[in-house]
């Protein structure tokens, strides 16, 4: 079963590509504008945003501030109206009477005299129990009013009702201004809380009041204010404790708010309090124009990134289909359809791309049948050139296989001659021709039963010429050792070689194991690391005799031998010392 | 194409996550239930501010919000009953007043998990809270100023009648909050001369029984009546009992104002139901986003200060002008 070709390992369509190039780059062109426009957008909402938050800030400090000064207000216009200075005790209980049924948020009211002694005291709640609770600030209260025009007071906590309060306080003065004594307030801030909470902040903002300490003096959750929450720990509240205020205020900023949740807040301290009115809005409703915007920049960029993938698909198929008729066209070319054209329309490249494959392939066309003429041409001349050389080896055969009769012939002639005569010298003589044309034979029928005529199997060869004499000479107590390797020689080579071999072995038959003597016969042929080949005939017998020179020897064996060993052009060395050792070398 | 194809996929997958997964978040909204328990008609405006401030805090009634209210008019046995259905129904939230329903809201909502909002009850002398700042268990509420109202109460009635030696203190036998009410009222009266007769009674018969007896023979110890915070003098037959009294014998009433037609008391003290209902609304929405009732600090009632000119005019005393100016409300 092939393999299953993956997705992954085929190579991207053109049309694909060119498609999601047109895309991705759509894409990152709108990317980057709306990230441009998107940012913008976000600077100029976050811009409004802070300055709306500032402005609420203003407005609910306004507010607040408004609450401590209208109480002020109240307590300057009382005495504007009555005189206080010169009124009798019951009259000033009125006075104090009517201030507190007329401001509810007036807890305690108090008049002192010039020298600071408290006159009257009226209270909303019992005047038995409110007496047990210290006036905390009415000394300072006292001593600020002789030199201000009024005095507001740290904020305190009212021990009976856990409430916030703070003490404000005017001075009583006669017509010339001499002071005359002091009206103190005990405001209850717990009225302040609706006030705040009526701050126009968001729906879903908050605003609360801060004193200098950071503690919490006015939430719409008055159960914070009641466990005396200080709030530190926002970052605004923080800023305004440490005194750490610009001159718009406390600049609007994302921090977590007193809710714990992200939210837009600004502060403002207020003019004449140790105060200050944060404003919070949560986070995602004060981006809700950044939201907005941003979810239609998603909206338009998806549809201008459709459009844009359509656009992208349509031009890529168009750009790209006469490519792919192209592409067709060359694979039905490549399958062999040659005589083939493509048909190009589109643009002036295209088309010019076109024309350029047209006309290469008519070249190639044209170059293929021309290549084709040719190898037909050269396969012809093969075919008769390997007839030819058939031909030739079947009479080269014919002609070795002629020559080795021939030889076969003469040597049974001579064999036939030999069994008339009588003289065993003219017998030996005739033997040995004998045995010289047998060699050579054995060359003629190796030549005519190989496929190579260049050369034989020259080991396979002298092996034979060995126990071809064995044989004939009737040796049985002789023992033939044969060592030689495949050395392939061409026939001029080859009969030397043989008839060398031919001549020293017969010479050993005759000469080298007289009496019966036993011994052994070794054949030694290699082939040497520089390339030429080492003949090798010894035996173990008796030996030449001692002071012979075989080169200067009067025997046709030995003669024939050196002239051969000329022949090859090779050199003959003979070893004396155990038997006979004959070694020739000569180039292959 | 094929890529495309799987990109546009993948995109559409996105878009189609970007608005289904709002849907997936949003939690099903829930409805509280809440129990009110009235024990006295008296301050049934309580529960009217309560359900007022809750709406205008968004939460809708019947589909955010649902109330079960109960009211009992002083009947310690089917108020423990109510309360106990109030538990077993597991409601998420109970709204006691007076002080003795609140009280027994504490006990009985003990260990349910439920949280109780009290309203109109007084703290002082009562094992309601274990701190003002820091209420504790699992309650949380409005404090009535009892022992600061009954004190306040008798100031006026002295700033009325001046010369008042003898007052008359009617209330409701074995009410939680009159010892700790007494307790603050003595000293003040001892400090200015004034004596005191308690009249502790059961109900309303046996209040006029007792105040029969104390005329028997022709006397009458008493030159004026002071009401004091508690629940026999604020219910009807109660009112009715003390005012026929007053009216017989010519003796003014002060503290609470009149209930029914006869106009016999000169001034009240009190605190605005409808008020304190609101603020109880408050705390409750506070419990509802999840803070504990007993870390809720308890927030206190204001008062406010009723003049009645016309009794005043029955039984022939001017009221001092600093008091007309003082008070929040003049009834001509």
């Amino acid at each position: 079963m092939p393999p299953r070709k993956t997705h992954e390992n085929s190579p991207r369509s053109l049309s694909a590509t060119l498609a999601l190039v047109f895309v991705g780059f759509c894409c990152l062109v709108l990317v980057i504008l709306g990230a441009v426009q998107l940012y913008t957008n976000i600077r100029l909402v976050q811009e409004s945003i802070a300055d709306r938050q500032q402005l609420i800030g203003r407005k609910a400090a306004e507010t607040v501030q408004r609450f401590v000064d209208d109480k002020l207000h109240t307590l300057r216009t009382a005495l504007w109206i009555t005189d206080a200075q010169t009124m009798g005790i019951g009259d000033q209980e009125a006075l104090l009477q009517s201030l507190s049924g007329l401001e509810n948020s007036f807890k305690r009211l108090f008049i002192f005299d010039p020298n600071d002694r408290e006159i009257v005291t009226v209270s909303r709640r019992s005047q038995a129990i409110e007496e047990r609770r210290a006036c905390r600030y009415c000394p300072d209260a006292l001593r600020a009013v002789r030199s201000a025009q009024h005095y507001t007071s740290s904020v305190y906590i009212d021990s009976t009702t856990n409430e916030p309060a703070i003490l404000i306080g005017v001075p009583i003065t006669d017509a010339y201004g001499v002071h005359q004594g002091s009206l103190i307030a005990e405001v209850n801030l717990k009225f302040m809380w609706e006030v705040v909470e009526r701050i126009p902040s968001d729906d879903q903002g908050v605003a609360y009041v801060v004193d200098n300490t950071g503690a919490l003096i006015a939430f719409g959750d008055p159960a914070r204010v009641l466990r005396g929450d200080n709030v530190r720990y926002i970052e605004l509240v923080e800023d305004f404790v440490s005194g750490r205020i610009q001159s718009g205020g406390l600049r609007a900023r994302l921090y977590r708010g007193i809710s714990g949740d992200w939210v837009i807040g600004a502060g403002t301290p207020l003019e004449s309090l140790d105060w200050a009115v944060i404003v919070e809005i949560p986070v995602l409703e004060a981006s809700q124009g950044i939201i907005q915007r941003t979810i239609i920049s998603i909206v338009v960029f998806l549809i201008l990134a459709g459009f844009a993938a359509f656009l992208g698909v349509r031009l890529a198929r168009r750009l790209s289909e006469p490519i792919v008729r192209l592409m067709d066209t060359a694979g039905r070319i490549a399958g062999g359809e040659r005589a083939i054209r493509a048909d190009i329309t589109g643009t002036r490249e295209i088309v010019a791309l076109g024309e350029a494959f047209n006309s290469m392939t008519s070249q190639l066309d044209a170059t293929m049948s021309s290549l084709e003429q040719q190898i037909e041409e050269v396969k012809e001349k093969e075919s008769a050139l390997r007839k030819s050389l058939s031909e030739k080896e079947a009479l080269l055969r014919e002609i070795h296989h002629r020559v080795k009769n021939n030889l076969q012939v003469i040597s049974s002639l001579l064999h036939m001659q030999s069994a008339q005569s009588d003289d065993p010298r003219v017998r030996s003589v005739l033997a040995e021709s004998e045995h010289r044309l047998r060699t050579m034979a054995l060359v003629h029928e190796a030549l005519y039963r190989t496929d190579n005529f260049a050369g034989i199997d020259v080991g396979a060869h002298l092996r034979r010429t060995l126990e071809e004499l064995m044989r004939s000479y009737a040796r049985t107590d002789l023992a033939a050792r044969v060592e030689v390797e495949k050395v392939d020689l061409p026939i001029d080579t080859a009969i030397p070689c043989g008839l060398i071999v031919n001549e020293l072995v017969t010479n050993t038959l005759k000469y080298a194991f007289p009496e019966k003597r036993k011994g052994t016969i070794t054949l030694k042929l290699s082939r040497e690391v520089d390339g030429s080949v080492e003949l090798i005939v010894q035996d173990d017998g008796i030996g030449f005799p001692a002071g012979v020179d075989f080169r200067t020897l009067k025997s046709m064996g030995m003669t024939i031998v050196t002239s051969l060993v000329d022949q090859l052009s090779g050199t003959i060395t003979m070893d004396n010392a155990l038997g006979t050792t004959f070694r020739i070398r000569f180039p292959s | 194409m094929r890529v495309i194809r799987r990109g546009g996929a993948l995109v559409m997958t996105w878009i189609l996550m970007l608005f289904l997964l709002p849907l997936n978040c949003a939690k099903a909204p829930k409805t509280y239930r809440v129990g009110i328990l009235s024990g006295l008609d008296f301050f049934l405006e309580t529960e009217t501010g309560f359900r007022q401030k809750l709406s205008e805090l968004g939460y809708k009634e019947g589909t955010d919000i649902v109330y079960e209210l109960h009211r009992t008019n002083f009947d310690p046995g089917t108020e423990r009953e109510v309360l106990q259905r109030y538990c077993e129904q597991k409601v998420d939230l109970i709204l006691a007043f007076p002080t003795e329903v609140a009280l027994q809201a504490k006990q009985v909502a003990r260990g349910s998990g439920i949280p109780v909002v009290f309203a109109n009850a007084i703290i002082e002398g009562a094992d309601l809270v274990e701190d003002i700042r820091e209420p504790g268990g699992n309650v949380t509420g409005v404090r009535f100023p009892g022992p600061d109202i009954a004190v306040k109460r008798l100031e006026i009635l002295r700033t009325i009648l001046p010369h008042v030696t003898r007052i008359l203190v009617p209330y409701q036998q074995g009410y939680p909050t009159i010892e700790s009410q007494l307790e603050m009222l003595r000293p003040v009266a001892e400090s200015v001369g004034i004596t005191f007769t308690f009249i502790a009674a059961n109900d309303a018969a046996d209040l006029s029984d007792q105040l029969s007896k104390l005329t028997e023979g022709g006397n009458n110890l008493a030159q004026a009546i002071l009401i004091i915070p508690e629940p026999l003098l604020v219910s009807n037959e109660g009112f009715a009992a003390i005012s026929a009294f007053a009216a017989k014998q010519k003796i003014p009433i002060g503290g609470a104002l009149s209930i029914g037609d006869e106009r016999v008391s000169l001034f009240g003290v009190a605190i605005d139901n409808a008020a304190v209902g609101r603020q109880a609304a408050v705390l409750a929405d506070k419990i509802f986003h999840g803070v504990p009732a007993g870390t809720i600090p308890v927030v206190s009632a204001e008062t406010y200060i009723q003049v009645d000119v016309v009794a005043a005019r029955q039984f022939g005393v001017e009221i001092p002008n600093g008091l007309l100016k003082q008070a929040d409300a003049i009834l001509r």
